[in-house]
């Protein structure tokens, strides 16, 4: 299935068409994962609902970086790391044999805290080159492409005029949609995200929020954040981490996020997200 | 460690304002009670008049608790707290106008004798407050079954507001002189019987502030 598949001979239709694209879903069966000797995450089993998104909040050091980076094997691209378990996209384990990680980052995209649009490159550039690296082919042209993925992210109006320019000229708030758009010009599945407001003001914030609400209907989304107003803001799920007392991050809880921010289960949840956790 | 010692103090203060509104209400019914049993015309104008204290005590509350949800953000626990008081206040400020409204009609009394001498409306009056300071005892303590089974009198409220109209009606019957002040004693009893339901509200709350769950508990067929 992997390897035969060309994701993006499922075009992206433009937003303003209804859009019955299937987004997939994700499942973690007792993901563990180590640096080294240490361990950082014990057993998180958790199911990502397609087309919903789920926040994964939690303290600083409770492994929820860790996590989200086993989602599409990035954390195996550093050294000396190790995962075990399964994650199933769709009932497939990204980690079976004969599966090739580069394949699984195309179907499961990933946007960072820092915006980090390539900075050789023009904005046009950026958003193609996701599709000029991964060899895709497709009925539609690339500037076709490319401006259905700066439309989807709103920022079209923004720099239609400016597409030659670096990517790096442009505001925080916008360079991070670009890189939301060179992730989703590949068409993945799965959209993850690694604290992705963590450094834009708050009506850069707000717009990108504003932007996954929508995205939502198209892809499934997992959200890193420590801002716990906005995993409530945004999010259908959510799942609360916390390290052990030996320092090992755990999943407490995971609900609808309606009920985990007025009834949660675990009194170490309430803790967390009263502000009362120290 | 009081990590959020500044929010932690406020919570407490709003819910003593709270708890200090339910103490006056609770005054203010018996009053209002002892003023109509005597035909007490000074304690019923006192009890008008305090009124509009519990009135703007009750705006005081509603705007910290405003002011608590837009700056900190109160989630969970914190949150039902402070949702339970803002129901919580509007349903002691209304008990407060039903005990004004007895005091008003015993002005309406003037020089006039009562019907008879008062023994049920007492008896349902002691009923609610007795109620309510119960129910307050259930917030404190977070005790949804103790507010459970609170609410659950409010049925010895009703019958005995039954009672009284089945009485009244009587008197009505057999001397049409005596129906306006048949009719005066009738709306007493509507205002106690009233603050025993808006007691079983409260019931309601304190049970969703514990457990989160919104359930009906005022079981009348209207």
């Amino acid at each position: 299935m992997f390897l035969s598949r060309s994701a993006v001979s499922e075009s992206i239709e433009p937003p303003v068409a209804v859009d019955s694209r299937p987004s997939s879903s994700l499942e973690t069966r007792r993901i563990s994962a180590w640096y080294g000797d240490r361990q950082a995450i014990r057993d998180v089993s958790l199911t990502c609902p397609a087309g919903q998104v789920t926040a994964i909040i939690g303290p600083s050091g409770c492994g929820k970086s860790t996590f989200i980076r086993c989602l599409n094997r990035m954390h195996e691209t550093l050294p000396d790391t190790r995962v075990e378990g399964q994650v199933l996209l769709d009932g497939t384990d990204i980690f079976g044999e004969k599966i090739d990680p580069v394949l699984v980052r195309r179907r499961i995209g990933m946007v960072f805290q820092r915006p980090n649009p390539f900075p050789t490159m023009s904005i046009f550039e950026n958003v193609a080159a996701g599709l000029r690296l991964n060899g895709v082919s497709t009925g539609k042209s690339l500037p076709d492409l490319v401006w259905q993925a700066l439309n989807r992210v709103g920022l079209w109006d923004e720099v239609k005029d400016k597409l030659r320019l670096p990517g790096t000229s442009l505001s925080g708030g916008q360079q991070q949609r670009l890189c939301i758009a060179r992730a989703l010009a590949i068409a993945p599945e799965v959209l993850l995200l690694d604290e992705p407001t963590g450094a834009l003001d708050p009506v850069a914030t707000l717009k990108i929020e504003e932007l996954l609400g929508e995205l939502k209907n198209d892809y499934t989304i997992v959200i890193v954040t420590h801002n716990m107003q906005q995993a409530a803001r945004i999010s259908d799920i959510t799942a609360f981490m916390l390290a052990d007392a030996t320092h090992i991050g755990t999943l407490v809880e995971v609900g609808q996020t309606r009920q985990i921010f007025t009834n949660p289960r675990d009194r170490r949840t309430e803790e967390y997200i009263t502000g009362r956790f120290g | 460690m009081p990590i959020r010692e500044t929010f932690d103090r406020e919570l407490r203060h709003l819910q003593d304002d709270m708890l200090l509104l339910a103490s006056l209400v609770d005054q203010a019914v018996g009053g209002a009670m002892d003023a109509l049993r005597y035909l007490d015309q000074t304690k019923a104008r006192q009890i008008i008049i305090q009124d509009a204290e519990l009135n703007s005590k009750r705006f005081a509350i509603e705007e910290q608790a405003v002011t608590l949800l837009a700056t900190q953000q109160p989630a969970a626990g914190d949150l039902r707290t402070i949702l339970a008081v803002l129901t919580i206040t509007g349903e002691l400020e209304r008990m407060g106008d039903y005990a004004a409204g007895t005091a008003r009609i015993v002005v309406m009394h003037g020089d006039q004798e009562l019907l008879k001498p008062l023994v049920d409306l007492p008896r349902m009056a002691d009923q609610a407050r007795s109620m309510l300071r119960r129910a307050i005892d259930a917030y404190v303590n977070r005790d949804a079954a103790l507010a459970q089974s609170v609410a659950a009198e409010d049925d010895l409220v009703d019958a005995l507001h039954d009672q009284v109209y089945r009485e009244l009606l009587t008197y009505m019957i057999q001397d049409p002189l005596t129906i306006d002040r048949a009719t005066w004693l009738m709306w007493v009893a509507h205002n106690v019987e009233r603050i025993a339901d808006r007691v079983t509200n409260i019931c309601e709350r304190i049970v969703f502030l514990v457990n989160g769950r919104l359930e009906e508990m005022n079981t009348k067929v209207d």
